[in-house]
Formats: structure tokens, sequence, C-alpha cells
């Protein structure tokens, strides 16, 4: 019998969504914001379709490489990823981050007219170490 | 970040996932027993404590000492401690990138001690 073991995480931010989603797949912002503690440099390497791979190399003394699969890119709700490093013993685990609305604001009359709000949006990621699938 | 003994989780977190084996270890945190003691406190048959007792031998959460035909029992947490560091590793690595994902979306530094 195998168990799956997830870590959940949750954070609210204060900005759009589909900002908060691009920042997990664009290159660039990664190699600003995924920086642990320690870390010098995060470069980053993303081909974000299904089935496209990352690679995100961290740097100190030594350098930590993190690679992985994109599971599922649904803009700006849900994100899929498998996650390697040396952490997970270079065995596959899988991340999943999800972003939900704390509110949404009324943009008409029209109650069936709601739009997203552009104000504060909730993130709930959530790190899980499986078996690969 | 430390070597990620992968085995020796997965076979902390199943032990601990059923119910009766977590009393087992609750049985043991109380005072070594023998395994007819411990068969004896549940409602199951000696062979599926046994099978119980097995798994939890093999997490290391159990110790088994032979004493003549008696074979007593005791707790060893450690592997519970590392377990729990485990979790601890990826809870504090993403609450921190989120801290950081959230001062660089809204542009706020001091985004960091909240959570």
């Amino acid at each position: 019998m195998t168990v799956e073991f997830a870590v959940k995480v949750r954070r609210e931010i204060d900005a759009p969504a589909e900002d908060l989603f691009d920042a997990w797949l664009d290159a660039q912002s990664l190699g600003k914001w995924l920086k642990p503690r320690g870390i010098r440099e995060t470069r980053a390497e993303t081909d974000p379709r299904v089935g496209g791979r990352f690679r995100i190399v961290m740097v100190n003394d030594e350098s930590f490489e993190h690679s992985g699969t994109y599971r599922e890119i649904d803009r700006p709700r849900r994100l899929v990823f498998t996650w390697s490093s040396h952490a997970t013993g270079f065995r596959e685990s899988v991340v999943t981050v999800t972003f939900q609305p704390l509110f949404e604001l009324d943009r008409g009359r029209d109650p069936s007219r709601r739009a997203r709000g552009r104000g504060s949006q909730g993130l709930a990621p959530r790190g899980m170490v499986g078996r690969p699938a | 970040m430390g070597e990620h003994p992968a085995g020796v989780l997965d076979r902390v977190f199943t032990a601990v996932s059923d119910p009766t084996r977590r009393a087992i270890l609750a049985r043991l945190a109380d005072s070594d027993a023998r395994v007819t003691d411990v068969a004896s406190d549940f409602p199951i048959s000696l062979n599926s404590t046994s099978k119980h007792i097995r798994m939890l031998e093999s997490a290391g959460l159990v110790r088994r000492t032979v004493r003549g035909r008696e074979h007593i029992l005791s707790l060893d947490a450690a592997p519970l401690a590392k377990a729990a560091d485990w979790v601890e590793h990826y809870r504090s690595f993403w609450s921190d990138q989120l801290a950081s994902l959230d001062a660089f979306v809204t542009g706020r530094e001091n985004a960091e001690t909240s959570s």
C-alpha cells in the first residue's frame, strides 16, 4: 500500500490571480522570486505548456538543480507540475498551485456579469510528494 | 537541504497512516510490552497484530528484543522526528517562497512576515 503525503501552505496575496499565475511560468520572474535564503542567483528555463519541462538552478557555493514537467496549466486557477530536486532525493513529487479569488467585484447591475476583482486574490499552493504517476 | 531518505519516510508515513498501528505506538509510548500483551489489547487476531508490528519494525518505529521465548517491543520515536523534519522542510520552503512571490508581485518588501 502506498499512501500519498502532502504538505499544504496557503497565503493571501493582494494581487490579481493572473499576475501571480504568470509569475510561476515566466522564467525571468521565477529567477527573481524563487530564491530561498542563502541562494545568490536563480536561473530558470521554462517551456510552459502541458508536457513541457522546466529547469531551475539555484546557486550559492554549490548549485541546486530542480526540474519537472507541467501537467496542468489552467490560467489563472490551477497549475500542476512535477518537481524533482536534491531535497526530494531526485524522486518526482507533484506540486499543485491553486489560485482562489477572495472576493469578486460586481462590475454591472446584471448579476450574471460579475467580473473577477483585481483586488485581493488568494493563493493556496500545495506541494505533494508521491510516486511517479 | 539535507539528504532525503525517501524509502524510510515512505515506511514511516505508511506505518502511521493506520489507526491500529498508531494505537500500538501509543501503547508502547507508555511502556515496553510483549507481543502477546499488545495483541490482547486490541480486538484483532495475533496474526494481524504481528503484521502491524512488522510494518512498524520496518519503519524503524518499533524495536524487538528477544529474551528466551519472549519478544519485548519498545518504541523508537526517532524516525517520527525525521518525518516531522521532512514536513517542516517543505512547509518552510514553500511558505518562504510565497512570501517572496508576494513581495515580487506586489512590490512590497515587508511582505516577509505574514503567513
